[in-house]
């Protein structure tokens, strides 16, 4: 009994390492997301450097930078792709597969997690290389763990909102991504913002990934809070739908 | 067996199948012949559990589907694989998932060959014709050697050359199969057994020999004799 629910983990730990590596190749193979989950924060990450050239800034910059690759990768990257997998038959495909289709949503975060430590990969060099930053590894340990919750967090919530929407009505994502990425300390600190601006701040799940990844630890709660509300929200509105025929 | 009792399936207010009874033997070839819309591709996926049926069962030799499913190929009409995928990486992860033995890989090598697919290896799925596409779908239909074969008009859009040498490779070992078909010829060679299909409802089953007959030249003559006996009962 005990090496058949071995055999059975050791089946899906192959599954989830081998297909999370596939959709990895997919990401980057999609010329858009690759570039908005590699080239463009790295670019913007420079840009920004050597226009404020403040360590301090630097620091504050680097994690801001981490906290919107992780949630356009997730937010743009799971939920849509898992909506065009339904919407295109795919799951009929997945089900018929010796494999339980959750396995391949897992593989979709997962490789949307390898894409952002690629990214963060890139940037801490940069700011190495070239901004002369030193990094503690207490900090690396809460970017690389930032990276895996908001992941889990901005997935689930991208989810939730491809289901909640049809293909056509996806300006609603660019509005409210736009619009979490101003007010959430993204680029700039909380305090110079509006007092009234700064209450709706602490709405956004991303104000609380950007304290997070600047060692607020404090910010974890919130996060969870959030990851399991859009994993209860995403798991409605997924079961609400038929499998497209 | 394959069993298919009392089957109902109900989309909105139409009913779209209509009290399907079918049987299949072990090692029996099955076709579901009917026109485009009469229900086969319903069935199908109700067969490999894509749909639940709002009423009836479906049974593989007194299991279900999904208890059985590694031991089942299915082909879809419209095969739907990942788009971004190559088709040489679709396949090693797939001999992968199914832990295939040397023999089998070897297996799987030959079937490449014979489909012509070696050739586009490192082509994307989404830059395959229809054919190809096909073609990759049954190869993954086949790799894991399966008893049992469910297939959606396996192949449509084919040329005739083809569609004979992927017959030779389904039939090539002894297999339970059920296939949809709107082709008359293609049921008549290949089936041991055909149920017409039409509307949702089964107008009548039975062997090839029973309907080749002096009164039956087209495929619209048997439908209107099995029609016609329908009503008059």
């Amino acid at each position: 009994m005990f090496f058949f629910i071995l055999k059975k983990e050791m089946k899906a730990l192959k599954i989830i390492l081998k297909g999370s590596i596939l959709e990895t190749k997919f990401f980057i193979r999609e010329k858009q997301a690759f570039f908005f989950g590699v080239v463009f924060p790295v670019f913007l990450f420079t840009l920004f450097g050597f226009i404020w050239e403040s360590p301090e800034y630097l620091k504050f910059l680097i994690t801001g930078v981490i906290g919107m690759t992780v949630s356009t990768d997730a937010f743009f990257g799971v939920g849509p792709i898992i909506r065009t997998y339904y919407d295109y038959g795919l799951l009929k495909f997945l089900k018929i597969l010796p494999f339980n289709p959750i396995y391949q949503f897992i593989n979709i975060f997962i490789s949307r997690i390898y894409a952002s430590f690629i990214s963060l990969f890139f940037l801490l060099l940069i700011g190495i290389l070239i901004f002369k930053m030193k990094f503690i590894i207490i900090e690396i340990l809460f970017y690389l763990a930032g990276i895996i919750i908001g992941i889990l967090l901005f997935g689930f919530f991208g989810l939730w909102l491809s289901f909640l929407f049809k293909r056509g009505e996806r300006s609603i994502f660019n509005f409210l991504y736009f619009l979490m990425l101003f007010i959430s300390a993204t680029f700039y600190p909380l305090e110079i913002m509006p007092p009234f601006l700064q209450k709706f701040a602490y709405l956004s799940p991303l104000t609380h990934l950007n304290l997070f990844l600047r060692g607020n630890f404090y910010s974890l709660i919130f996060l969870l809070f959030f990851t399991f509300l859009f994993l209860f929200l995403s798991s409605i509105s997924f079961k609400k739908m038929e499998l497209k025929r | 067996m394959i069993k298919i009792e009392n089957l109902f399936y109900k989309e909105k207010e139409n009913f779209i199948l209509k009290g399907i009874n079918i049987a299949v033997e072990e090692n029996e070839c099955f076709a579901l012949l009917g026109p485009n819309g009469a229900g086969k591709t319903t069935l199908i996926e109700i067969i490999v559990s894509i749909l639940k049926p709002t009423e009836g069962k479906v049974e593989f030799f007194g299991k279900r589907f999904e208890e059985i499913k590694e031991k089942v190929g299915v082909v879809f009409e419209n095969p739907p694989l990942f788009y971004y995928a190559k088709v040489k990486e679709i396949i090693n992860y797939l001999i992968n998932i199914y832990s295939l033995k040397k023999d089998k890989i070897d297996n799987v090598k030959e079937l490449m060959k014979i489909l012509e697919l070696e050739k586009i290896g490192n082509r994307e799925i989404r830059k395959l014709s229809k054919g190809e596409k096909k073609k990759l779908s049954i190869l993954i239909a086949l790799m894991n050697d399966p008893e049992i074969l469910i297939l959606d008009e396996p192949t449509s859009g084919l040329d005739p050359f083809v569609r004979k040498k992927l017959w030779e490779l389904i039939k090539s070992k002894e297999r339970t199969i059920i296939f949809s078909t709107h082709i008359w010829e293609e049921a008549k060679e290949y089936a041991d057994k055909i149920a017409f299909i039409n509307e949702g409802e089964i107008l009548g089953i039975g062997s090839p020999s029973d309907f080749i007959s002096s009164k039956f030249i087209k495929l619209e003559d048997v439908f209107l004799y099995l029609k016609k006996g329908n009503e008059s009962t």
